[in-house]
């Protein structure tokens, strides 16, 4: 799986990131009791990440492309992987929700309220202890002038008034968007499981475009200790507000590579 | 106590009145109505303790200034009307009642003097079979009146004791209001409350109904009952889930939700099949959507809104989805738990325990709407001579079932969609190109690129210029 690594070193980098993240839940439940549910592709590069990372056995694709079934079938790298083709909305209700789940809807748009309507989904069928995580464009490719239009065309009136262009250079559309996803988790969680919603994740990253991983726990009033417990404000890349950690893969020689590892184990830099 | 008549007189009317408001103030019409209704029902219960009902009848009638119930139901008895049903306070000699008589008490009183100034109430009580206590009385009040004197006691106006009462005669009771409330007077009027009504009594009776009981709204023909059913076969299983709900200070709420697709309407066979489908675009909703119970009381009717989840998360309400019904019952036994106004109308959309019903209405919307959808898709690209596949014979031919036969399930099931069949790959668009060139430098090319044709040079030379220049 190295080359798509090359492909996309900022994406693997936060994957592995997010991995080592979920391996805290076992404060909450033994890992094997979780499923992942993500939107696999052709290459599932996820799924094989978190079944040799975090020993997963139970997963979900959902694929919206209904003309590669045939493909997906023969790329999956597990027979176990569960295919269900159509869009999340139709199909996220096929999931077991009263599992335990890490679902990863990593989109490559930017941020609209059908997407919206998905977390929603998600976040009130999952179960407390359950991960959810939104990848999104930072739609920062439109013109800089055009960039706040674009946003409240989409999200209506979700973007506050407070805005103007000038907020909306580099990141600055990707932090709307993660206010607005925050914003419901948080609304949603507090009417579903009765408490809010426990952002961990708000990474920033491109390896092309500008793109937003959002994410968190759902917690409950009888589990926010055990989440306390697990400590995943330890790892130096969980974020819980409105600041992002941002992953800046340095290119590096084999020769650096190999001087970096003789260093470890220990923090690096 | 005060002693001087004129005043006592005067002190009475206004503390009657107080407490009429006070009686009245907290409920509305509707429930009112469905509060004498279910005296009625009650009552032909009672007599028929094997549950057939056959014979039986509840007549609802107004218009023209007057509401008037009437049932067959045995009548009150002299003795309990006047030491219970019209009495304000309890006798102290009157020990206790029957259950359903139980529920005659303030109910009854509250929901005449909500529609109405002034009634009349006559029965007709057999008794114990050969006992000879068969009773009959008749009375009749104008409220202002009452509310003008000094006793708090209601006048017979005429009163039989120790009777029999004649088998021919039917026993039972005959409520006349009349000098309606002028907002009363409206509502009776507006086709909507009167519909809510119906619907109401259909489901709230529908057992009794449909063991015999002829319930009569304003027409010679009874209501029909109306079952709470859902599509339900060995392929198919609406969504049941059994839930409680704590309340914010102790006890809980009991939640009983099911929410899937009533079977599509028998359509007539001689009806234009070409209609078949544009039936989608213009059917009405009809009964689409959730209804919710409270204590058995019908607070949300084929609710399509925001509410209930539609539009968020859910789909909006569009015709594809006016198959869904949804029935919610929360249940709990002390009534300050569930989340309703305080006129026990409309759902307190605040409330915590909504909150949490709610979720789950919206998580099971999203399921049955997407079992929907991919019907839909599925009968979308279903070719003529094509077997049908499993959802949609699914979802044509499962008989609606009545929800108590359901087990539970947390999710809608129904059986996958097949794979669509897969595309055969667009023609190219092709476009020739055809051109002479001088024949020495067509050689030069020729053993510069090492081909041997024209057509091949033409490729190449085309590529060539396509790499270097557009790609």
């Amino acid at each position: 799986m190295a080359r798509q690594y090359e492909f996309r070193p900022a994406k693997a980098a936060q994957r592995r990131m997010i991995v080592d993240a979920c391996r805290r839940l076992t404060a909450i439940s033994a890992l094997d009791q979780y499923q992942y549910v993500g939107f696999g592709g052709l290459e599932f590069i996820d799924f094989i990440e978190f079944h040799r990372g975090l020993g997963i056995p139970r997963m979900t694709s959902i694929e919206r492309d209904t003309n590669m079934q045939h493909r997906l079938e023969f790329n999956k790298p597990y027979k176990g992987i569960r295919v269900l083709m159509g869009e999340a909305r139709d199909q996220l209700p096929q999931v077991d929700w009263t599992i335990p789940a890490i679902t990863w809807l990593d989109y490559t748009d930017m941020l609209t309220k059908d997407i919206l309507r998905d977390l929603d989904y998600v976040v009130r069928s999952s179960v407390p202890g359950s991960i959810v995580i939104v990848t999104v464009n930072g739609a920062a490719t439109f013109p800089l002038s055009s960039r706040l239009d674009n946003l409240r065309e989409k999200l209506g009136d979700l973007i506050g008034d407070d805005l103007d262009a000038s907020s909306m250079n580099g990141w600055g559309p990707a932090q709307v968007e993660r206010n607005v996803l925050q914003a419901t988790a948080h609304s949603v969680s507090r009417d579903a499981h009765g408490r809010p919603f426990r952002q961990l994740f708000n990474f920033h990253y491109a390896d092309d475009a500008k793109m937003l991983t959002w994410g968190g726990i759902i917690t409950s009033t009888n589990l926010d200790r055990t989440i306390d417990a697990c400590r995943f404000d330890d790892l130096d890349f969980v974020r819980t507000g409105g600041e992002a950690f941002e992953i800046n893969v340095p290119v590096l020689t084999e020769r650096e590579i190999a001087y970096l590892e003789t260093q470890g184990p220990g923090k690096v830099g | 106590m005060v002693t001087q008549t004129s005043d006592t007189t005067v002190d009475a009317g206004a503390e009657k009145r107080f407490f009429i408001e006070m009686l009245t103030k907290d409920i509305e019409l509707l429930p009112a109505i469905v509060d004498l209704v279910d005296n009625s029902v009650d009552g032909a219960r009672g007599l028929h303790p094997d549950g057939n009902l056959a014979g039986q009848w509840v007549r609802i009638e107004f218009g023209d200034g007057t509401f008037t119930i009437t049932d067959n139901s045995g009548g009150i008895s002299a003795d309990i009307a006047r030491h219970y049903a019209f009495r304000f306070g309890r006798s102290r000699d009157f020990t206790g009642v029957k259950r359903s008589v139980g529920q005659f008490g303030v109910g009854m009183k509250r929901a005449i003097f909500k529609i109405g100034q002034a009634f009349e109430v006559r029965s007709a009580h057999r008794g114990e079979t050969g006992a000879n206590d068969g009773s009959r009385f008749h009375l009749n009040v104008d409220v202002e009146q009452w509310a003008a004197q000094e006793a708090w006691t209601f006048q017979f106006e005429s009163v039989d004791e120790g009777v029999t009462i004649p088998a021919e005669e039917e026993a039972g009771t005959a409520i006349a209001v009349t000098k309606l409330h002028p907002s009363v007077e409206d509502d009776l009027k507006d086709p909507a409350i009167v519909q809510a009504l119906r619907t109401e009594l259909r489901l709230r009776h529908q057992e009794s109904i449909q063991s015999g009981l002829q319930l009569h709204l304003n027409s010679e023909n009874p209501l029909t009952a109306s079952r709470p059913s859902l599509q339900a076969s060995d392929m198919v299983r609406p969504v049941f889930r059994e839930f409680q709900v704590p309340g914010p200070a102790g006890g809980t709420v009991d939640v009983k939700l099911f929410a899937g697709t009533a079977a599509p309407p028998k359509r007539d066979k001689d009806a234009d099949p070409e209609d078949d489908g544009q039936a989608e675009n213009f059917q009405d909703p009809g009964d689409a959507g959730w209804f919710l119970f409270c204590n058995d009381r019908l607070l949300l009717v084929a609710d399509r809104s925001p509410l209930t989840g539609w539009g968020n998360p859910a789909a909006a309400y569009h015709p594809q989805y006016r198959s869904f019904r949804g029935f919610v019952y929360l249940s709990a036994d002390d009534a300050s738990l569930l989340p309703w106004n305080t006129t026990k109308t409309a759902v307190d959309r605040d409330s915590p325990v909504f909150r949490a019903v709610q979720s789950e209405m919206k998580t099971a919307l999203v399921a049955v709407q997407a079992v929907i959808n991919r019907a839909k898709q599925v009968r979308s690209r279903l070719e003529d001579d094509e077997k049908k596949p499993e959802i949609l014979v699914a979802l044509d031919e499962a008989q609606d079932q009545p929800i108590t036969s359901l087990s539970a399930s947390t999710q809608m099931i129904a059986p996958a969609a097949p794979p669509p069949k897969p595309k055969a790959p667009p023609t190219p668009k092709i476009q020739r190109i055809q051109y002479s060139v001088d024949k020495d430098r067509f050689d030069e090319v020729a053993i510069a690129l090492g081909a041997t044709s024209g057509s091949e040079v033409g490729r190449l030379t085309f590529d060539y210029f396509y790499d270097q220049e557009i790609d």
